[in-house]
């Protein structure tokens, strides 16, 4: 009697779900829970994934990276590259019924994201003298040298702007409106529940005509990647912002896939090998050499990334056509036996085991199948890897404050400028308490002056030299190895259409097909 | 005697939260990362630091948390600002709402299956199931149920589309996304309720007052439900007690793996994001629960047996 009526209750939840009219509703999948919803005190991904979808940039960068307009229409560089004028979009209002001006504008940059977002606080900051807003449709940007990256670190992941008039005079980091965002974006936002969803609605009032189209956005937080591939084969969630490499071909049949080189977290990234130069064997050239030929990067692209990606050719991204050296890593190809040479010319023999040296190896659990393959790869060399894997606070304090490690496997997005991602990685000043910064210790007076020559120059011709050159003295000197150039995959159910790669606002343009 | 076990209760629970409060702040990694992103300009770090007043030295911030406890205040959530207190009221139901049903399954179900006459391979099987961890389980049900089937949901507490309403229909929605949770969690425990059931009523089968009643003429089945497993219960009860805190454990996992947003996800995103005072107060409230849950176990247990004096 009990069970049959269980048995009825289930039946009856099943028809209730089943019964409901659909409307124009996209449920997405997020890994991790937002915390907050100010996208401009922060950089995490799970925050950026919902909370851009409320905000806009002064730009957009379509999926190649082109500068697209946003807030601002049009835009316009003085011939010294010192001054960038923007018009902004006339008649843009805050989902609160006030009226968007440029003050909105110059009070976000100066007093929330030169000061709190990490990337724009270090990358764009030192370079503007002043963000002004002569009237309510105009800001302009005065620079204290001409930098070239500046239209590309304005978009709304970098630079998402703020209502002033809910954050004059307040400390941005404990506003209410955190929680309850009003932006400007494409959606409102509805409700959030922690670690479970937050809910954004169609503003009706969106700046750009004819957006957004669908009628709800609904953000599920289901940390389990199955769980996530689940939900999507059942059609309980229509969208998933990253997929595993390793599930790809689970959803082949199931979903529409797009693949792209950029996500939330940063665009063109490359799996990468930090050497501790302050660590004496570390410190000889001919070790890490020995490094470069003893790890098969083929099978790293092939068993761990299922071919998601491309074998780095370069320091920079290949997506990054201007300023990459193509070839730049050919010396150094797969061959353990001159790796072995190497290590017995360095002063590591063999010892009665067969072993040279035990070398520890931090990276986060999520690129374990990384770290083992390079375990396997380098004990043929006589190199044992011990494995130590840390959550991402205890990562980067080991690594970036204490600097206790050997070797060290990091993801680096290089951004869509050299200037955003790259820099951090080689500069002498970006050693230090800074995570994700130089995590070698890499220091070179001529990669330091180029660097800072294709930082302030605003002829990109000019800017690329700069960069190859700064390559081919890092490739010679190999204060990381770069492993694989990974691509990200974005799924989503077959019904839906114009979903954009995760990134920004996917779904300013998305729409349920019938 | 009520007094000093109370004093105890209190003790461990302070223990237990002074040692998590030492732990977080000794483990690698501030909360200044997890809330500023992933990257950032000199000083960013120091200054997120010195913004929550994670600068102190140690026993300061250790007093000042002390002191506030004293109050009732469990301080606020550093990514939220929300107070914790509220933030554990508000995921507790959700918890509950897995974890009593599961107890009760396994409890009942178990001493069900643990009375049951059953074949040798009885008690193999059930080790065997026993051994098949929380997530395996809940992943195999997944599977059948959800995948296969089609008739229940993956995962979440309600509908991730938000057409079902209030009142009745949203009941029998979450009731229907709880299936394959409670499910998965009660299995492991159930499995473990019907063996040491069996052991128990078993062991009591061999002694003298059952040999009686089996003599006189009492049926075998009332032998074993009536004078064996009264007594058997002593040891079930404390046991099942014991194990609340292995209950609150798998319901962590099942939590993830069903992206159910209880208590045991608040405190999986807290230790992530290094966010101090509501791990703290996840571990004063849990240990708090467990200590004193153990203690009305051991009080009822004094009730069921009247032998059980003041030893205990």
């Amino acid at each position: 009697m009990k069970f049959r009526l269980t048995l009825a209750i289930i039946l009856a939840g099943a028809a209730f779900s089943t019964l409901t009219a659909r409307a124009q509703v996209a449920v997405v999948a997020v890994a991790g829970d937002p915390g907050h919803l100010n996208p401009a005190i922060s950089t995490a991904g799970p925050l950026h994934a919902v909370a851009d979808s409320i905000f806009n940039g002064l730009v957009s960068l379509d999926r190649d990276g082109n500068v697209q307009p946003d807030l601002a229409t049009s835009w316009t560089v003085s011939p010294d590259g010192r001054e960038v004028r923007f018009t902004l979009s006339p008649g843009v209002k805050w989902h609160d019924g006030k009226p968007f001006s440029a003050e909105d504008v110059k009070f976000t940059f100066v007093e929330v994201l030169f000061r709190f977002h990490a990337r724009t606080r270090a990358g764009l900051a030192p370079a503007v003298e002043a963000v002004e807003a002569p009237d309510a449709d105009t800001v302009v940007f005065r620079l204290k040298r001409p930098h070239p990256a500046l239209l590309r670190q304005l978009n709304v992941t970098e630079a998402p702007i703020l209502p002033r008039h809910l954050y004059a005079g307040s400390d941005p980091n404990r506003n209410e409106a955190n929680s309850r965002p009003v932006g400007t974006g494409a959606f409102r936002f509805e409700g959030y529940k922690r670690d479970d969803s937050v809910v954004l609605v169609r503003n009706e009032n969106y700046f750009k005509p004819g957006l957004p189209k669908l009628e709800r956005l609904v953000f599920r937080v289901i940390p389990g990647t199955n769980t996530q591939i689940a939900a999507l084969a059942k059609g309980e969630v229509d969208y998933l912002g990253r997929v595993a490499p390793s599930d790809v071909a689970r959803l082949k049949d199931k979903a529409t896939l797009l693949d792209t080189t950029s996500g939330p977290g940063g665009a063109n990234c490359i799996m990468t090998l930090a050497f501790n130069l302050q660590r004496p064997a570390l410190a000889a050239l001919p070790v890490r050499q020995a490094f470069a030929h003893a790890l098969n990067r083929r099978q790293m692209l092939d068993l761990v990334q299922f071919g998601q990606g491309r074998v780095a050719q370069a320091p920079i991204h290949s997506a990054i056509g201007w300023a990459t050296l193509p070839g730049a890593l050919q010396a150094y190809e797969f061959d353990p036996a001159k790796a072995n040479a190497l290590l017995d010319q360095a002063g590591l023999p063999r010892s009665a085991s067969g072993e040279r040296a035990t070398l520890d190896l931090l990276m986060f659990p999520a690129f374990a199948r990384y770290a083992e393959l390079m375990r396997q790869q380098l004990a043929a060399v006589g190199i044992a890897l011990r494995l130590k894997p840390l959550d991402p606070a205890a990562f980067a304090t080991s690594v970036f404050t204490q600097r206790d490690f050997d070797l060290a496997l990091i993801s680096y997005c290089n951004g869509v400028d050299p200037e955003i991602g790259v820099r951090r990685m080689y500069h002498s000043t970006a050693i230090g308490n800074v995570p994700f910064s130089n995590a070698a210790a890499y220091r070179n007076a001529d990669v330091d002056r180029l660097f800072d020559q294709a930082g302030s120059s605003t002829d990109t011709a000019a800017r690329g030299e700069a960069y190859r050159e700064m390559e081919r003295i890092v490739a010679r000197d190999l204060p990381y190895w770069w492993l694989v150039e990974t691509d990200f995959t974005s799924a989503w159910r077959g019904d839906f259409a114009d979903f954009a790669p995760w990134s920004g606002q996917f779904a300013e343009r998305a729409f349920q097909k019938r | 005697m009520l007094l000093r076990r109370l004093a105890w209760a209190f003790g461990t629970v302070w223990l237990a939260a002074s040692l998590a409060f030492l732990l977080i702040h000794l483990a690698p990694g501030g909360p200044a990362v997890a809330l500023g992103g992933d990257s950032g300009a000199p000083g960013y770090l120091e200054e997120v630091a010195r913004l929550y007043g994670l600068d102190r030295p140690l026993p300061e911030i250790y007093l000042d948390w002390l002191t506030r406890l004293a109050t009732g205040d469990l301080g606020h959530s550093y990514r939220s600002g929300q107070s914790v207190l509220s933030l554990i009221l508000e995921r507790l139901p959700v918890t509950l709402a897995l974890v009593a049903p599961a107890v009760a399954l396994s409890a009942i179900t178990g001493t069900f299956l643990g009375l049951l006459r059953t074949r040798r391979g009885f008690a193999a099987s059930m080790a065997a199931l026993h051994a098949v961890p929380g997530y395996l389980v809940g992943q195999v049900l997944v599977m059948v149920f959800a995948l296969g089937l089609g008739i229940l949901p993956v995962q979440g507490l309600v509908d991730g589309r938000g057409e079902i309403g209030g009142g009745l229909e949203r009941q029998l929605d979450m009731a229907r996304h709880l299936v394959l949770p409670v499910l998965a969690l009660a299995l492991h425990n159930l499995t473990f309720v019907a063996l040491l059931t069996r052991t128990r009523v078993m062991a009591e089968m061999e002694r003298p007052y059952t040999l009686t009643a089996a003599a006189k003429g009492v049926a075998p089945r009332l032998v074993r439900r009536r004078h064996a497993l009264p007594n058997a219960m002593l040891g079930l009860v404390s046991l099942l007690g014991s194990r609340l805190g292995g209950f609150v454990a798998g319901a962590v996992t099942i939590e993830v793996l069903f992206a159910l947003p209880g208590l045991g996800r608040l405190a999986v995103t807290s230790a992530i994001a290094r966010d101090h005072p509501v791990v703290i107060g996840l571990v004063l409230f849990t240990s708090a629960v467990v200590v004193m849950t153990n203690l009305v176990v051991d009080l009822t247990f004094r009730r069921l047996d009247p032998r059980v004096g003041d030893a205990v």
